[in-house]
């Protein structure tokens, strides 16, 4: 069961991969690497870290990615806003994927065919005791971040 | 399925060089990065997992790659809008000069 899923998921994530090389349009590309995240995502769970999976979600696939589609708008295309099969062959994919995540965290999926589940308290305990120096570096490094942005993006000449 | 996870995160990661190679817009090369990002993720969970490691350094290190690689999707962005905004240039090939 576990392994079927595994094989669509990432067969899904390879032709989706090779379908942002053969596309021009940038928020097909976007969307497609989308699909792309969300497929790792339950790969990740079936590989048993459930955790990783929906910070994958949230972090890649929910702020990442919106943040590139915005900015792809901006970008002028010639290609006409009519919708064509092919939105509604992505709308489908990507609803088929996101069916699939929620099938991997259900109670239904069968629990002893995932290799080990991590817990998310072993998880979080190793990460604030054993990492606490590359974690606070992290936070330095998103700060700095923060602040290149906000002196990049500020409008003067 | 260890072995299969192995050879789908190297396929991600040339599917990733063949999109920075073949797209020339700037926004392109940060999904390819991204995309790149993703395959090296899974290559770390999945050793992590292959060794059983008992203090999870491959996950560990997977969060701390997603930090880093939001960090850098969000200042290549910046820069992106500044380059159009300053050359209303789209193309990489066409951004041959350094002086602001």
């Amino acid at each position: 069961m576990s392994f079927l899923i595994f094989v669509l998921l990432s067969i899904v994530a390879i032709i989706s991969g090779l379908l942002i090389i053969a596309t021009k349009n940038p928020v097909y590309n976007v969307l497609l690497l989308l699909i792309t995240l969300l497929s790792t995502a339950g790969i990740y769970g079936i590989l048993g870290s459930p955790f990783i999976s929906s910070i994958q979600l949230l972090v890649y696939a929910g702020a990442g990615v919106v943040l590139v589609v915005f900015v792809s708008m901006f970008y002028k295309n010639e290609t006409s806003s009519k919708l064509k099969l092919k939105n509604y062959a992505l709308a489908l994919l990507s609803a088929f994927v996101i069916l699939i995540d929620l099938i991997i965290f259900s109670p239904i999926f069968p629990k002893n065919s995932i290799p080990s589940t991590t817990k998310t308290k072993e998880l979080s305990i190793i990460l604030l005791q054993k990492y606490t120096l590359p974690f606070e570096l992290i936070t330095i490094l998103i700060f700095v971040g923060i602040i290149g942005i906000m002196i990049i993006g500020k409008e003067n000449d | 399925m260890i072995n299969l996870t192995i050879l789908l995160s190297l396929i991600l990661f040339f599917i990733g060089i063949t999109i920075i190679i073949s797209k020339k817009t700037v926004i392109m090369l940060l999904i390819g990065a991204e995309f790149m990002f993703n395959a090296g993720n899974l290559l770390l969970l999945t050793i992590s997992k292959a060794n059983s490691d008992p203090i999870l350094s491959g996950e560990v290190f997977v969060l701390f790659n997603i930090a880093l690689a939001a960090i850098e999707v969000a200042i290549g962005i910046s820069i992106a809008i500044l380059i159009y905004r300053k050359f209303k240039l789209n193309s990489i090939d066409e951004i041959s000069e350094l002086k602001g």
